[in-house]
C-alpha cells in the first residue's frame, strides 16, 4: 500500500526539495492560466456574434457590426488587402449622352477636346498632341481615298486647334511692333498693302526678334479686319499650338518693352481668342460647292466670283442644323453663272459681343427641340422654314491662297465657337470626307499646301517634333530582337532615326554656333534656282542655310531619312552605283559585352542566393543597376558612330530628306529635303544621287529647289 | 469543409531507472515522436503507424514537471491509446507514460493540467516537514492567485 502510495507520487524524486517543486508548479500554473485565458483562436471577431445579430453585408460594410466591435473588424478587414475598387458603371451607362461631358470634364485637365471631338473618336484613331486629343487617321479609309478627297472631291479637316491672338490698336502702331518679328525678304509681311484692305489673308514666318539667321518661330497666316479707320484697327493672327507660348513670349516682349505711358498713349490691346472661334478647313476642287450647300440662294449665285485664290468673303448663314440634310449628299447642286458682284469681306464675326449672343443660342436652342419640329414637317428631310430663335451666324470664308507652285482649290470657314458639330454635320453631309493630322501630313508632302499646320524643320518647335519621333524610332528599333535588327553600321547610314543638320553642315565647313536655318530670301532662292550662281557672292555662301529641295526619281522612291549624294565626274547616268558594306567594330564588342553581363548577372545571383541563406543581410546584391548599364551601352554600341558625311561614304552627302514616299499626285517616288547651299552649285544638270537608309544602292534622281 | 477532429493525451513520463539525479531527463519532441510510433509499429503493424502518423505532433512537453501532450487524429487515436501502455524508451532513458486525461481541444488539456498541479501543490504543502518550508509554500500559492 506504501508502495502504491509511493507510486502514486512517484514522480516526486526521492530527494524532494519541496520548494523547488511549488515554485515549478506555481510557474506552470501560471503559464496556463494564461494560456487557458487567452486561447489562440482561429475565429473571426464577426463568427462570436451571436447567430441572430449577424448580418450578410457586414462581409463588406462593417456599419452592420456593433459599434465596439466595428474597430477590431475593420483591422480585421483589412489584413486582407485592400478593399475592391468601385464597381465600374457599365458601358451602356458610361456612353450616355447625358454623361458624356462628366467624362469629358475628368478628362480635360490635362488634355483638350475638339468640339467635334466625340464624332472624330468614333471614326477615327485619336491622338494626344500639343494638349490636345486629335484625329489621326481614318479607321476605315485609308491613304490612297483619303488622297482621292483633296484630289477629285473635298478634304474637310477640323484645324480649331489653331490659336487665334487678336491684336486692337492704330494701325501703324501695330505694324511698327510686329516688324521686328518677321524678315521682309521672305516675302509681304503684315504691313503689305495687299492684306491691310482685309481682303485676303496673308502668310509670314515670324522669326525671334531681330536675329533673322536664327531659327524662325513658325509660320503664322494673319488677318486684317475690312471695313475699320486707320487709327482703331482689329488683326488676328492665327498660329500652331506647338509655338503658340513662343509666341506669345514674343510679342509680349514687343509690347511690354515700352514704358506704360508709351502703350496707354498707343492703345494697343491683346486678347486671347484661343477657345472662340472654330475653323474648318477644306481643300479639294468640290469645297467649294460643299460649302454653298451651307449658303442661302441668293448668295450662293454670287458666290463663283468670290473664290479668288486668298479671297476672304463674310457672309451670315442659317442654322445650320435646319437645313441638314438627310443622307450623305454625293451630288454637288453647283449653280454656274457669270456674275460680277464680289461678297463683301465686311463679317459681324469680329464683334466679341455678336460671338457671345450667338454662342448663348445655341444651348438657348437645343438639338432636341430642333429635331422635334423637323420630325413634324410635312415632308420629311426638307428644310426647316425659319424659326422665331434663330439668329443668323456670320461666318469668314477664307479662300485658299497660293502656296507652292501647286494650287488645290479649298477654303477655310470661321465661325463662333459651340457651333462646331452642327456645321460639321452639315459639311459631313453636304460631301466632305473627313480628314485627321496624317492627311493633313500627306497634303503637306504631296502638293506643299497647308504649310501652316506643318512645323518648319529649323524652328525650336520642328526640332522638338523631331525629338520625338527619335525617341519613338529607336524604341521601335531596339525592341526588335538584335538578330532581326538592320545594321546600320554595315549598311552605312548615319542618321536612321533623326538628322543631325548640325553636323552636315560643320562637315561642310560651316560654324554652328548659332544654329542654322532654312533659306527663304525670295530674290536669293530665285537666282540659285536659276543657275547664277556666279551672280551670288561668297557672302551668302558662309552662312550655314539649308535650301528646300525636291527629288523625283524615275524609278523607286526614297524613304525618310535617305541620303542626298552628288555623282562623280565620271559617273554615266543610271549606272548602277553601290555602297560597299562597312565594317563593324562594333559586333566583337558587343558579343563580349553580351558574355560578360550574362556572367556578371549570374554571379550576382549566386551571391544573393548566398546571403539569403546566411542571414547575412549585410550587403544587398541588386542587378537594377547592372542592367541599366549595360543597356545603355549595347545601345550606344548598336548606333553608327558619327563620321564625317563628305568623305565616310562612295559618294559625298549634301542633304537629307525628311519626307519621302511614292506621291499619288505625280505617279513617282518624290522626297521634300534640305540640301546645303555649298552644294548647290556643284550640283550639274539637276543629277544627284539618293540612297535609302538602310540600304546601299544609289538611286539616280532629278533636284529641284522648291 | 470537413472537420479535422484531434484527440490530445496528456501524459506523464516516469523514468524507470534511478539515475535520474544524476542524468536529467533530456525530454525532446522529437524523441518522443518516434519512440511513439516505433511502439504503434510494434503493436499494430505498419498499418497501425501509417494511421497515425499523419496528424501526429506533440504540442507540449516539459521537462521540469514531465508531462507531454501528444495530439492525434480522432479516429486512430484508439490504436495510439492502446500502444501507449507498451512504451517503454525514449531516446536512451527507460521510461514509463501514464496517460492521464484525453482531451478534444488543448484548452481542455490545460484546464485539467491546472487543477492537476493545483492538487500537487496541496500535497506537497502536506509533504512538508518544517514550518519554514511551509511559509515559503504558502507564499508562492498565494503568488499564484494574484497572478491570475
Amino acid at each position: 500500500m506504501t508502495d502504491n502510495k509511493y507510486k502514486m507520487v512517484g514522480n516526486v524524486p526521492s530527494d524532494i526539495s519541496v520548494v523547488r517543486f511549488a515554485t515549478v508548479r506555481a510557474q506552470e500554473i501560471v503559464a496556463l492560466t494564461k494560456m487557458i485565458e487567452n486561447p489562440q483562436t482561429t475565429k473571426l471577431i464577426f463568427q462570436k456574434l451571436p447567430c441572430h445579430m449577424r448580418r450578410r453585408a457586414m462581409s463588406h460594410n462593417p456599419n452592420r457590426m456593433p459599434r465596439l466591435l466595428r474597430e477590431a473588424h475593420k483591422s480585421q478587414m483589412a489584413k486582407s488587402g485592400p478593399a475592391l475598387k468601385p464597381k465600374r458603371p457599365r458601358r451602356k451607362y458610361r456612353r450616355r449622352p447625358s454623361r458624356l461631358l462628366e467624362e469629358y470634364k475628368k478628362r480635360s485637365s490635362k488634355m483638350s477636346w475638339l468640339e467635334t471631338h466625340l464624332w472624330h473618336a468614333k471614326r477615327f484613331h485619336m491622338t494626344a498632341k500639343w494638349g490636345y486629343r486629335l484625329p489621326e487617321k481614318s479607321c476605315a479609309r485609308g491613304h490612297r481615298f483619303c488622297h482621292r478627297s483633296v484630289a477629285e472631291h473635298c478634304l474637310l479637316v477640323d484645324i480649331s486647334y489653331l490659336c487665334c491672338i487678336e491684336i486692337q490698336g492704330p494701325q501703324n502702331a501695330i505694324i511698327h511692333e510686329l516688324a521686328p518679328l518677321c524678315d521682309p525678304k521672305t516675302g509681304p509681311t503684315f504691313g503689305a498693302s495687299s492684306f491691310l484692305n482685309g481682303t485676303r489673308e496673308g502668310r509670314v514666318t515670324i522669326f525671334q526678334k531681330n536675329s533673322f539667321s536664327r531659327g524662325p518661330i513658325g509660320l503664322v497666316t494673319f488677318l486684317w479686319r475690312h471695313g475699320e479707320t486707320p487709327d482703331m484697327r482689329t488683326l488676328w493672327i492665327w498660329c500652331h499650338p506647338a509655338f503658340y507660348e513662343q509666341f506669345l513670349v514674343e510679342l509680349n516682349s514687343s509690347y511690354g518693352s515700352n514704358s506704360d505711358s508709351l502703350i496707354e498713349q498707343i492703345k494697343i490691346k491683346i486678347t486671347l481668342n484661343k477657345g472662340k472661334l472654330n475653323r474648318f478647313r477644306l481643300r479639294g476642287p468640290l469645297a467649294h460647292s460643299v460649302i454653298s450647300n451651307l449658303l442661302d440662294k441668293e448668295i450662293r449665285k454670287v458666290f463663283i466670283a468670290s473664290q479668288s485664290p486668298g479671297f476672304v468673303a463674310g457672309v451670315d448663314v442659317r442654322d445650320p442644323r435646319m437645313i441638314l440634310p438627310q443622307s450623305r449628299v454625293k451630288e454637288h447642286t453647283s449653280v454656274p453663272s457669270q456674275c460680277e458682284t464680289v461678297i463683301t469681306s465686311r463679317s459681324r464675326l469680329w464683334d466679341a459681343s455678336v460671338r457671345d449672343q450667338i454662342a448663348q443660342v445655341r444651348t438657348s436652342f437645343p438639338d432636341y427641340v430642333v429635331n422635334g419640329r423637323r420630325s413634324q414637317l410635312l415632308v420629311p428631310g426638307s428644310e426647316l422654314p425659319l424659326q422665331p430663335e434663330e439668329i443668323p451666324i456670320p461666318l469668314l470664308i477664307v479662300n485658299a491662297s497660293h502656296e507652292s507652285s501647286d494650287f488645290v482649290p479649298g477654303c477655310d470657314v470661321i465661325f463662333p465657337a459651340g457651333w462646331a458639330t452642327a456645321f460639321w454635320l452639315a459639311l459631313i453631309y453636304s460631301g466632305g470626307h473627313a480628314g485627321g493630322l496624317k492627311d493633313v501630313e500627306s497634303m503637306n508632302f504631296e502638293y506643299r499646301i497647308c504649310s501652316d499646320l506643318c512645323l518648319e524643320v529649323d524652328s525650336n518647335a520642328g526640332k522638338t517634333a523631331a525629338a520625338e519621333q527619335k525617341v519613338k524610332l529607336m524604341e521601335d528599333y531596339f525592341r526588335k530582337p538584335p538578330k532581326t535588327r538592320t545594321n546600320f553600321i554595315k549598311l552605312a547610314t548615319p542618321f536612321p532615326f533623326s538628322i543631325d543638320w548640325n553636323r552636315l553642315l560643320i562637315d561642310w565647313g560651316y560654324q554652328v554656333e548659332q544654329g542654322f536655318t532654312v533659306l527663304r530670301d525670295k530674290k536669293l532662292l530665285n537666282t540659285l534656282s536659276l543657275n547664277k550662281q556666279n551672280l551670288l557672292s561668297e557672302f551668302t555662301f558662309s552662312y550655314p542655310h539649308l535650301v528646300a529641295v525636291t527629288i523625283r526619281l524615275k524609278h523607286g522612291s526614297p524613304r525618310d531619312f535617305s541620303m542626298i549624294c552628288i555623282p562623280k565626274m565620271d559617273d554615266k547616268f543610271n549606272s548602277p552605283i553601290n555602297e560597299p558594306i562597312h565594317q563593324d567594330p562594333g559586333a566583337k564588342e558587343r558579343k563580349i559585352l553580351r558574355q560578360q553581363h550574362s556572367s556578371q548577372l549570374k554571379s550576382l545571383a549566386k551571391k544573393r542566393k548566398e546571403s539569403r541563406s546566411s542571414d547575412d543581410k549585410v550587403k544587398d546584391f541588386c542587378s537594377d543597376a547592372v542592367i541599366a548599364i549595360h543597356k545603355e551601352k549595347m545601345r550606344s554600341l548598336w548606333l553608327p558612330p558619327s563620321c564625317n558625311l563628305k568623305t565616310s561614304y562612295v559618294r559625298p552627302v549634301i542633304g537629307f530628306v525628311t519626307k519621302g514616299d511614292f506621291g499619288l499626285s505625280e505617279g513617282k517616288g518624290i522626297g521634300r529635303g534640305y540640301i546645303v547651299i555649298r552644294s548647290v552649285p556643284q550640283i550639274s544638270a539637276s543629277l544627284v544621287l539618293v540612297r535609302n537608309p538602310g540600304t546601299s544602292l544609289y538611286m539616280w534622281a532629278e533636284i529641284a529647289l522648291c | 469543409m470537413v472537420r479535422f477532429k484531434n484527440r490530445y493525451f496528456t501524459a506523464e513520463i516516469i523514468p524507470l531507472d534511478n539515475g535520474h539525479t544524476v542524468q536529467p531527463l533530456n525530454l525532446k519532441t522529437y524523441d518522443i515522436l518516434k519512440s511513439v510510433l516505433a511502439t504503434t509499429e510494434q503493436i499494430h503493424g505498419e498499418f497501425g503507424a501509417a494511421a497515425i502518423k499523419n496528424g501526429l505532433d506533440v504540442k507540449y512537453c516539459n521537462e521540469s514537471t514531465q508531462i507531454a501532450i501528444i495530439r492525434c487524429r480522432h479516429g486512430p487515436h484508439r490504436l495510439l491509446a492502446s500502444s501507449l501502455p507498451f512504451l517503454s524508451s525514449i531516446g536512451k532513458r527507460k521510461v514509463q507514460l501514464q496517460s492521464m486525461y484525453t482531451g478534444a481541444t488543448l484548452v481542455k488539456c490545460y484546464k485539467f493540467l491546472k487543477k492537476f498541479h493545483q492538487e500537487k501543490m496541496n500535497e506537497a504543502l502536506k509533504m512538508c516537514r518544517t514550518e519554514e518550508e511551509k511559509k515559503k509554500i504558502f507564499e508562492i500559492m498565494s503568488k499564484t492567485k494574484y497572478g491570475l
